[in-house]
């Protein structure tokens, strides 16, 4: 584990160097985040301004949502980058194979190999929002509220990772998967707002049970902000205690995390290694 | 150290057909054809050996290097390095082996090679003491410290080549595979790194597995070759024996000068396969046992029947053999 972060920070301590050797980019980039940040900020505005609450949501439970799932967009995003580009061109090109010849995991080296520092960006933005409208809705969390958060942002980190990853073993059999992962990864943009307002039952259902999405934001801060009722609402049956939705999203998130490890490790012995 | 068995590899290759209507054709159509890249291969190494596994390009060289450092898994048959099987312990198998690709770095595209080294030390848990040392002598053996603190990116292939190379053997690996080391270097690097693969070859006992275009490689480093052809061996032995072989042999060319004609068999009359005449214009080139004939004999003999412009003498190479061993089929 020491190792692992010494790694690590050597990889981070490189790219820092290089961030400051190419300031304009780096600051190009920061700009074009923060652009977008603030765009789907102003949407969300747009839309309160007209309508004063979205299903049984507030503007400021609305927000919650949305600086919440930021948060974890921008912690997967800076931690887990260099997949996208195993996903798009490692496979294709062959230099997967360099994974392949060390005495270390494939994915903690795919993991360390990049840091990714515009996440910064939509974690501290996520942050602002988040505690902003955590203190207008007067969401008070305590210990095991807090726990029971650190927890859910756990698992809404091992979804994003178990999709990611499952979707780049795709590349195994496609060659390359970045536009599929891609397509799949976008589906989160639905989950930045409260699932109630999709009344469709097949969006609903695939943001529940097949891309799981709904499992890193929707449920944990509807958790925090409902009583029980809204397990039926959501997921269609009565549950007196809604403590049963931790066991759900722990549960969801174990066997999602399980299932792409299983779809990986039979994508890699698959590998054709291309390139001479 | 080394056992190859039955091993293969098959690779299915898509049916394409050609143009646009052609790529819609293929989505629809699962057709696919069999390709044996490497096909029931045998072989044993043992440890300390140095071998130089060659055949034409396309004939399954990397492919076969691939299953022994873990990256491919066979279709059929296996291999065991050092007693393990690397595609199934592949972490484990990795620690005992150094692998180079000429064709393609390892190391870190951004990092500077000093950088490099430093996350294989970590990767490897190479101990502080060993990594100073070895570090210190592999700069010294292949001279790093001109390019040492640039990042990998800037570097020229032959510095690319020689950092990868030093990357390979930080964690003293017991085996060495190196597919196409030498690939477009100049001649100076080439001999650097031969020289540097045969000191380590012969002090640290370390196998050395090695694919390459230029014999000269094999001539330099290797005490056995393997040639294989189409995914199958065709030929294995001491390269002791083949010097033997093609060091029998020597070659004369005179030049004449013109107007002269001669008669093919009228110069030296031995049996065939001891000494060989061959005319072709104004050139007669003979080819004999080098322990049966005297040079001088042959020289004088031509001389006093024939008005020569010009005299070359050639050994047979190691290329020529080579040459009639892919060719053999
Ligand atoms: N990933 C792959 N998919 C399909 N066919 C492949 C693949 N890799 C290799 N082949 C085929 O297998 C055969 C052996 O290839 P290989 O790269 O092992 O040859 P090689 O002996 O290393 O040749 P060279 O000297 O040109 O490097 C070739 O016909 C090649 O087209
Ligand atoms: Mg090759």
């Amino acid at each position: 584990m020491l190792k692992f972060f010494r790694m690590y920070s050597a990889f981070i301590k490189q790219q820092i160097k290089t961030l400051i050797e190419y300031k304009v980019d780096f600051l190009l980039g920061f700009i074009a985040l923060g652009v977008s940040q603030i765009s789907t900020f102003l949407i969300i505005l747009a839309v309160f301004t007209q309508i004063k609450s979205i299903a049984t949501y507030s503007f400021d439970e609305v927000l919650l949502f949305f600086g919440y799932s930021q948060i974890i967009r921008g912690i997967d995003h800076i931690y887990n980058d260099n997949i996208w580009v195993t996903a798009w061109n490692k496979v294709r090109d062959g230099s997967f194979s360099n994974y392949l010849i060390r005495p270390i995991n494939v994915i903690t080296h795919i993991i360390m190999e990049r840091f990714q520092f515009d996440g910064f960006g939509e974690v501290v933005i996520g942050l602002i929002i988040f505690f902003y409208a955590k203190a207008k809705v007067g969401l008070v969390l305590g210990f095991s509220g807090s726990v029971t958060l650190v927890f859910f942002i756990l698992c809404g980190l091992a979804i994003y990772f178990a999709i990611k990853l499952a979707t780049c073993a795709v590349s195994f059999w496609t060659v390359s998967s970045g536009e599929f992962m891609s397509v799949i990864y976008e589906v989160n943009t639905f989950t930045k707002f409260p699932l109630d307002i999709y009344k469709n039952f097949f969006l609903k259902n695939l943001l529940i049970y097949l891309l799981p999405f709904a499992i890193v934001s929707y449920f944990p801060i509807a958790y925090f902000l409902r009583d029980s009722s809204f397990l039926k609402s959501v997921l269609g049956f009565d549950y007196h205690y809604k403590e049963f939705m931790i066991v759900f999203i722990g549960v969801v998130s174990a066997l999602f995390l399980s299932f792409s490890f299983m779809i990986w490790n039979i994508g890699v012995k698959r590998y054709n290694a291309t390139g001479s | 150290m080394i056992e190859v068995s039955g091993l293969s590899k098959e690779f299915k290759i898509y049916k394409k057909y050609e143009g646009f209507k052609g790529a819609v054709k293929s989505l629809f159509s699962s057709e696919y054809s069999v390709k044996k890249a490497v096909d029931d291969m045998n072989f044993h190494i043992d440890e300390g050996e140095s071998v130089g596994y060659i055949g034409v390009n396309g004939a399954g060289k990397s492919t076969t290097i691939k299953m022994m450092t873990g990256i491919l898994t066979p279709s059929h048959g296996y291999c065991k390095v050092n007693g393990l099987v690397p595609y199934e312990n592949r972490k484990v198998n990795a620690k005992n082996i150094g692998v180079v690709f000429g064709q393609r770095t390892q190391l870190w595209w951004d990092l500077p090679v000093s950088e490099s080294m430093n996350i294989l030390r970590d990767i490897y848990d190479i101990p502080h003491a060993q990594f100073k040392s070895k570090l210190g002598y592999l700069k010294e053996l292949l001279g790093l410290g001109e390019f040492y603190l640039t990042p990998v990116r800037n570097l020229s292939l032959g510095q690319k080549m020689r950092a990868d190379f030093a990357a390979s053997l930080l964690h003293e690996p017991k085996v060495l595979f190196l597919d196409e080391p030498t690939i477009g270097l100049d001649l100076l690097v080439k001999d650097n790194i031969r020289s540097a693969i045969r000191h380590v070859n012969e002090t640290m006992k370390t196998t050395v597995i090695l694919t390459t275009h230029d014999l000269a490689d094999i001539e330099e480093i290797c005490s056995k070759i393997i040639v294989i052809d189409d995914g199958k061996k065709v030929y294995e032995g001491s390269v002791a024996d083949l010097k033997k072989q093609y060091n029998k042999y020597k070659l004369v060319k005179f030049e004449l000068k013109p107007g002269q004609t001669v008669s093919n068999n009228s110069l030296f009359n031995a049996s065939s396969d001891d000494i060989q005449t061959i005319v072709e214009n104004d050139y007669i080139t003979v080819q004999f046992l080098r322990d049966k004939f005297e040079i001088a004999d042959i020289v004088s003999t031509v001389l006093s029947k024939f008005q020569i412009r010009d005299i070359t003498i050639e050994e047979q190479g190691m290329e020529d053999i080579v040459k009639a061993i892919y060719q053999r089929k």
